[in-house]
């Protein structure tokens, strides 16, 4: 309270010497810092600006503000007076006529700034007098603040300075700080951070501070919750801010949390107290209290900033030090001071966080999609990496499979020459080994004729050509219709069939002539039809055989191979055989077991028997899918 | 009386073919070279009716030296010998080469002897032996280059009275001369599906002859194709015409 008393002592000198200026300057504006204060009948000096929360704070009703306006001030054509900061309602008179009256239905219309000009007609040649009414309730910030006279044209240049700051900063600020708030309501809704929740809170809190919207109405409850919560919200919107800058650079704790929710209760209660009892004091303790709360924030953050450099925390800090900075001259001016017509700054510090939040949301925006850039590029790289293994193990399963292929191949070859080439060579030798016996005279007889081992040895190696030539083809990687195939052996075999008095007639049907089987079934089919006709040759003494290749429903084929040799054969013939006889000498036996075995290589049907004219074999070829 | 002329490395084969010609009536084997050197400078001197001939021989391969004799002038205007080709078991790729150099056809070594003369004696009236599988390679190789059915001419063979009309297809080849005519495809494509020349000209209406005349064409025109060839690559070599 002696701080207060020293000030108001302070400030009177101050309007007292800035009186005694006016006096010497004629023409120019003046500035009243002194009136005279008439309540009750009472009349005493008083220094402007008078705050009632300072200097009566349990007053509740109207005074009367008695000013003496210098001579000098009045000389212009058109005078003025101009009011900075007046209410809550008032009316003015200009030598006890009434010039205006205000309120008291917009008990923030006071805030405003008031130019007032001074007819001409009521202004006495000297010694005019203004007379402000000013009607306010406690707890609702009246008083008057210095007043002005002089020229219209110098007071309208400070109106309008003064309305741009008011009206325009608190428009400014609460537009900005309406979106970013929601900004950062709806960042805080989609990521699910609750520092941006406190950031947009705290902004929405301060935007509607900022632009005097009543909760209610003028009167009754509302009002009075309106108002405390007025107040309260100057430290809410500090601690809010506290809460988004300490969990801005990690330094987010629950005990932080929870001595700040703490702080948020009391700042109400002392602020609905400061309501409920008329104490300026309670209400200066909250503002002392939200000062201390940015000072120590400033503490932490600058502690951070010192150890980590980040931006955040630098920004957030150099914030921090402005908002104490300017938290104290407002601090000072207002509740020390106890200034009716200053100016707050606090106001603007808001656009500093903005703009340090717009800042850190860009950086953090640009460091995830540079992250998302670089994981992505990753990603890429590793399915690529991927791919690439994946294209080496189908390669190998490729390059496997076709080595099997090539391995079975072989193996089907090598099969195929020791069992058809390599048996007629076994018996080529078996009948050289014939030749020799019969050549050698026996013991007491004369040479055997050798012509028939020798027929059957020319017989046997041009099998040995046939089998290899039989072999080759079925290297051939292209299908070749199995006509074909038949044409060739018949080529080979034409001149034996010849040479044995044989014709052979071709009978194959245009529909059969396209059909085409895999390289070792056409094998399997040429060794049956080709061990038919060694029969036919050895055994059947037949002057014709027929070929006929039909075709046999979807795909179906029947081969048959038919001799006119009208001769009944049995297997019994084997017995006049030599020893190690090749396989198709024996027409019976094993020579119809091999065509058998064949057939059922191929799934297929064989038949070999009599008929009305001779001997016929028969290959049923079943219906199989088109290779 | 044919006269033969053998060009054969192998004793035991040309042996077992001087053998199998001179027991047969009417030919006569005039001389054997066992290398293509030997065979150039008798050759001119023997003028044989028929020219056996290996591929693979010593000091070259045979088709060398059907291709000289084909591209050679004839000497005195009519000597000009029907040449047959060994094959051991129709390598065809070989033999197509050969009867492009100027071969009249092949035959299979280790025939009978009764083959063997059936194939000289055939070779000097004119006709060209020919087997499926080298039917098949023709028609392959035919089609390969871009002959399409349609492409073929309609030509060739027009009646089967004797072999009148074949003989005026040798002596009159056309512009188009070395493209195969629809009749002559369709004997390929009989002979590839084992049909000999008999059966041949049952089907298509014709005369053994007329058949064997039509495979003789298709090996001329193979010949005049391949000079073709040749003769557009020397044209498209600068300094060469």
């Amino acid at each position: 309270m002696g701080l207060r008393r020293l000030a108001a002592a302070a400030l009177l000198a101050l309007a007292a010497g800035l009186g005694a200026c006016s006096s010497v300057a004629p023409g120019e504006a003046v500035e009243l810092r002194a009136a005279r204060l008439i309540e009750a009948g009472a009349e005493r000096e008083i220094a402007l600006p008078d705050a009632w929360e300072s200097g009566a704070p349990g007053r509740s009703g109207s005074v009367r503000y008695r000013l003496d306006l210098p001579d000098a001030a009045l000389r212009a054509p058109q005078s003025a007076v101009f009011v900075p900061r007046v209410g809550n309602a008032y009316r003015i008179a200009i030598n006890g006529q009434l010039l205006l009256a205000v309120g008291p239905s917009a008990p923030r219309d006071g805030e405003l700034p008031l130019l007032l000009p001074l007819p001409q007609a009521l202004l006495q040649a000297a010694a005019n007098r203004l007379e402000i009414e000013v009607s306010g309730e406690s707890r609702r910030e009246a008083g008057l603040s210095p007043v002005w006279v002089g020229p219209l044209t110098e007071l309208s240049a400070r109106h309008a300075a003064l309305s741009r700051n008011q009206v325009f900063g608190a428009w400014v600020v609460s537009s900005a700080a309406t979106v970013m708030g929601a900004l950062a309501l709806l960042l805080a809704w989609r990521t699910r951070r609750s520092l941006y929740a406190c950031f947009g809170a705290a902004s929405l809190l301060w935007a509607w501070r900022v632009s005097g919207m009543q909760l209610g109405g003028a009167d009754g409850a509302w009002a009075a919750i309106g108002t405390v919560i007025f107040h309260a919200s100057y430290a809410w919107f500090a601690l809010l801010m506290t809460l988004y800058a300490l969990a801005a650079v990690g330094r987010d704790s629950l005990l932080a949390r929870r001595l700040l929710v703490a702080w948020a209760v009391i700042a109400l209660l002392l602020s609905a107290g400061a309501w409920t009892f008329s104490a300026p004091l309670l209400r200066t303790l909250v503002l002392a209290g939200t000062l201390l709360n940015v000072l120590w924030l400033l503490i932490v953050l600058a502690s951070a900033a010192w150890r980590e450099r980040t931006p955040a925390a630098l920004m957030l800090g150099a914030v921090a030090a402005i908002a104490v900075a300017v938290g104290a001259r407002d601090f000072w001016v207002f509740r020390v001071l106890g200034d009716y017509g200053a100016l707050t700054w606090s106001r603007y510090t808001i656009l500093l966080l903005l703009a340090v939040l717009a800042w850190l949301l860009v950086d953090e925006f640009t460091r995830s999609t540079t992250a998302l850039r670089a994981l992505n590029a990753d990603l890429q790289e590793r399915v690529a990496q991927k791919e690439r293994e994946l294209q080496g193990v189908f390669d190998g399963r490729r390059e496997h499979e076709r080595e099997q292929a090539v391995l079975a191949e072989r193996d089907r070859i090598l099969r195929e020459m020791h069992d058809g080439l390599g048996g007629r060579l076994v018996a080529a030798m078996a009948l050289t080994s014939q030749v020799e016996r019969q050549s050698l005279p026996p013991p007491g007889g004369a040479p055997r004729s050798v012509d028939e081992p020798l027929r059957d040895l020319k017989l046997t190696l041009d099998d040995c050509l046939v089998e290899l030539r039989l072999a080759l083809d079925s290297l051939e990687t292209d299908q070749r219709p199995l006509i074909e195939a038949l044409a060739e052996l018949r080529f080979r075999v034409e001149p034996s069939l010849r040479a044995a008095g044989v014709r052979l007639v071709w009978q194959v049907d245009d529909a059969a002539s396209e059909v085409e089987l895999p390289a070792a079934e056409t094998l399997h089919v040429l060794r049956i039809v080709r061990e038919a006709l060694t029969n036919v040759i050895k055994h059947a003494q037949a002057t014709v055989v027929w070929l006929k290749l039909e075709s046999a429903g979807e795909q179906g084929l029947l081969l048959s191979v038919v001799d006119n040799g009208l001769q009944q054969r049995t297997s019994d013939e084997q017995e006049t055989m030599p020893l190690f006889v090749p396989a198709t000498l024996v027409h019976g036996g094993r020579g119809l077991a091999n065509m058998q075995r064949r057939a059922a290589a191929l799934s297929a049907r064989l038949e070999s028997g009599p008929h009305a004219e001779g001997w016929a074999v028969t290959l049923q070829l079943s219906a199989r899918p088109a290779a | 009386m044919l006269k033969v002329y053998l060009v054969e490395d192998d004793p035991l084969v040309s042996q077992h073919v001087r053998d199998a010609l001179d027991e047969a009536p009417g030919i006569r084997c005039v001389g054997h070279a066992n290398r293509l050197g030997i065979a150039r400078v008798e050759l001119p001197q023997c003028r044989p009716d028929v020219l056996l001939s290996d591929l693979g021989l010593p000091d070259g391969d045979g088709t060398e030296l059907i291709g000289e004799l084909s591209h050679a002038p004839a000497i005195d205007g009519v000597w000009h010998p029907h040449i047959l080709v060994f094959s051991v078991f129709g390598d065809e790729a070989r033999v197509i080469q050969a009867i492009e150099a100027g071969a009249d056809g092949y035959f299979l070594k280790g025939c009978t002897a009764d083959e063997l003369v059936r194939a000289v004696e055939q070779a000097a009236r004119g006709e060209s032996p020919i087997s499926p599988a080298i039917a098949r390679h023709l028609l392959k190789r035919f089609r390969d280059e871009g002959f399409t059915d349609s492409s073929f001419r309609d030509s060739g063979f027009v009646d089967s009275d004797g072999g009148a009309t074949g003989v005026m297809d040798i002596e009159a080849p056309s512009k188009r001369d070395h493209e195969v005519s629809k009749r002559e495809h369709e004997v390929l494509r009989l002979v590839a599906q084992g049909y000999v020349g008999e059966e041949i000209a049952e089907r298509l209406l014709t005369t053994p002859r007329a058949v064997a005349i039509a495979v003789r064409n298709v090996y001329r025109k193979l010949q005049l194709g391949q000079r073709a060839r040749a003769t557009e690559q020397a044209h498209a070599r600068p300094g060469w015409a």
